[in-house]
């Protein structure tokens, strides 16, 4: 397993200019090693867009099981840990899309105000 | 309360009293903005007469109409009537739409307000935010400081990736110490949120329930990159009712305010508003720890 120190990359989890830096690294380091873990020491500022465009890009391009195998994250703040697992959760939104589908059809079958 | 006539082929908007940020001050406002927009007059001239104050997260749809008019060919004018200096340009320098508008640097004495700007990228999203943070008047813990940072990020994100507003994103607020409360507002004259939900789905559908469906945990829309991504509301409104704070936000023909109550209030707007408007209201206490899920 690799393990990428991500304040060696970036410094702090905001724009998507620093996603793109990021994904760029996975996704050199996915080509040689099975797995890879991304170590947040060190990042306190984070955003969901952030996540979509790094690790989110890797659910959709991946799978939700493949990446759960293949990418760990670890050391993140609480924030970090909330802006990523609300990423997360709108990356494999197939999981629960009947859910999120149910509760839409429930809104536009109701009556106007 | 706005009067507006027709005089010499331009459009005139009398601006009389107060204007807050409550919901008849700003319908008025947007009122304004589309009787002006979807007329055939190309100029528009607002007079302040006996206005005394605006408040600085409203001020954007003062502040973007004569740079949205100009996109359209049609121009806006700011008159000041009645005594010198006028409290609403001397306002307008405060929070820095006079140093937009004419570039000149002027005695900058508004030391608590976050300037009226337009945010272009994300460079200057950072510089912003970081700004923001430097001119809070009050001393908060890093990990508070990180908090509302990357809270504040996100707004001007969400504003800045899902509107395509051609001009940009519009930004201004203030730091109110007495009442120990941070207030912004961020605008964009993009793509509303009822019509991006309308166009996902391909069907006519009322405003109050795209809203609805804007804030269903999981809902996204897929952009050509193929990331996914929600709209950024749900986790909003979780911050402000962890938080105590309100938002309100104001969009196509809805308003939508959400507070620490479980359920949003919705308020019908007599005319539609040019893209998204979302005022913040949040603590700025020394003692508060911002709390996320």
């Amino acid at each position: 397993m690799k393990t990428i120190k991500v304040a060696g990359v970036i410094q702090n989890a905001f724009s998507s200019e620093q996603a793109k830096l990021l994904k760029s690294e996975i996704e050199k380091e996915l080509v040689m090693e099975e797995t890879v873990e991304l170590d947040f020491t060190d990042i306190s500022k984070f955003t969901t867009l952030f996540f979509n465009f790094s690790t989110g890009y890797f659910i959709s391009k991946l799978g939700k099981t493949e990446y759960d195998r293949r990418i760990k994250v670890k050391n993140l703040t609480k924030l970090g840990e909330s802006a990523y697992r609300n990423s997360y959760e709108n990356a494999v939104g197939d999981n629960n899309k009947s859910n999120v589908e149910d509760e839409i059809m429930s809104i536009l079958s109701s009556p106007d105000e | 309360m706005i009067k507006t006539y027709v005089k010499e082929q331009s459009f005139y908007a009398e601006i009389d009293n107060r204007i807050d940020d409550n919901f008849q001050d700003i319908s008025d406002l947007i009122d304004l903005q589309f009787e002006f927009l979807n007329s055939t007059h190309s100029k528009l001239v607002i007079l302040f007469t006996d206005c005394t104050f605006i408040n600085a997260s409203v001020s954007v749809i003062i502040g973007t109409l004569p740079k949205y008019a100009y996109t359209v060919d049609k121009r806006v004018n700011y008159r000041f009537k009645g005594p010198s200096p006028h409290p609403v340009l001397k306002f307008m320098k405060m929070v820095g739409m006079y140093k937009y508008y004419t570039k000149r640097e002027i005695e900058y004495d508004g030391k608590d307000a976050v300037p009226f700007n337009c945010i272009r990228d994300e460079k200057m999203m950072d510089e912003y935010t970081e700004k923001i943070m430097e001119l809070a008047p009050i001393k908060m813990s890093k990990d508070a400081k990180d908090i509302l940072s990357s809270y504040i990020y996100e707004i001007y994100q969400n504003g800045f990736f899902h509107s395509k507003s051609e001009i940009g994103v519009f930004t201004s607020g203030y730091w109110v110490k007495e009442k120990r409360e941070f207030n912004f507002s961020i605008y964009d004259m993009g793509v509303g949120i009822p019509d991006k939900i309308r166009r996902h789905f391909n069907q006519e559908i009322d405003s109050e329930k795209c809203l609805q469906i804007a804030f269903v945990e999981g809902f996204t829309t897929s952009d050509k990159n193929g990331v996914s991504r929600g709209l950024g509301l749900t986790r909003l409104r979780q911050f402000i009712r962890l938080n105590n704070g309100k938002m309100s936000i104001y969009t196509g023909d809805i308003c939508c305010i959400i507070d620490r109550h479980e359920k949003e209030q919705y308020r019908r707007l007599k005319n539609p508003i040019r893209g998204t408007l979302i005022i913040i209201n949040i603590a700025a206490d020394e003692k508060h720890i911002y709390v996320v899920e």
